[in-house]
């Protein structure tokens, strides 16, 4: 799962029943439009921001 | 022939003395060579990391001197004769300090510029929320952006430290460095 750049000080999030990018992004930054940021670091895992899947291990920037 | 007798008895405790000190003073001169050399292989690095372990063998370098200077050979012999050992036992306790400052620094130093990094991409992104996450004000967010720059500030600082050849300072520096790194992390909500 470890990339390049990924270390102790990155943070990460497992996704559970129901979440979308846009909640977990609401969840870490307050602000739900910010999912594109949470997408952007996950680009190996993430193809369509629309469809994250249940147990998902998502790098949070 | 009692008087000659009488002189030659007077005389033998000088002889014998003379032909001891004579005995010691060549493998003491020796000695000296030896312990001068030892002495001259602590500059740089142990002069640095062991500075009392050097400054002991200096001294005991220095009483060795003395003694040859009263010709007490002997006494320089027995002094001297233990100076290269010695001298490299605080080559090897300099040796010893030195990885453990450079292996501290590592412990300090090295994952602070990632820490910073990633301090200030959350940053950069709460920057941009038109609504903050719980827990958090604007008040708090720019407490954080100053907290930062404060630390990117005292990373730099401590480098330079460091390249200077401050290593203690420097690791003191660092550690208190990633304490307050852990804590600005902690109040962005990375940790």
């Amino acid at each position: 799962m470890a990339e390049t750049g990924d270390n102790e000080f990155t943070q990460w999030h497992t996704v559970a029943k129901g979440e979308t990018l846009g909640k977990i992004a609401g969840r870490y930054y307050g602000d739900p439009s910010l999912y594109k940021k949470i997408f952007e670091a996950n680009r190996e895992l993430i193809k369509d921001p629309n469809l994250i899947q249940i147990g998902w291990k998502l790098r949070i920037p | 022939m009692t008087k000659t007798w009488k002189m030659m008895a007077a005389a033998v405790p000088f002889v014998f003395a003379v032909a001891c000190t004579d005995a010691a003073k060549a493998p003491a001169e020796a000695a000296m060579t030896a312990a001068g050399a030892a002495v001259d292989s602590l500059k740089g690095d142990a002069t640095r990391f062991a500075p009392s372990a050097v400054k002991a063998v200096e001294a005991s370098y220095a009483t060795a001197k003395d003694l040859i200077a009263k010709q007490d050979y002997k006494g320089a012999l027995a002094i001297a004769g233990d100076i290269p050992a010695k001298a490299k036992e605080a080559l090897a306790q300099a040796a010893a300090a030195k990885d453990a400052l450079v292996k501290a620094w590592a412990d300090a130093g090295g994952s602070i510029p990632k820490m910073l990094e990633a301090a200030k991409s959350r940053l950069d992104i709460l920057a941009q929320a038109k609504k903050l996450p719980a827990g958090m004000d604007k008040a708090a967010l720019a407490k954080a952006q100053g907290g930062l720059a404060s630390l990117q500030s005292g990373w730099t600082a401590a480098s330079e430290q460091y390249k200077a050849g401050d290593w203690s300072g420097a690791i003191a520096k660092a550690k208190d460095l990633k304490a307050q790194g852990m804590d600005l992390l902690k109040s962005i909500g990375l940790q």
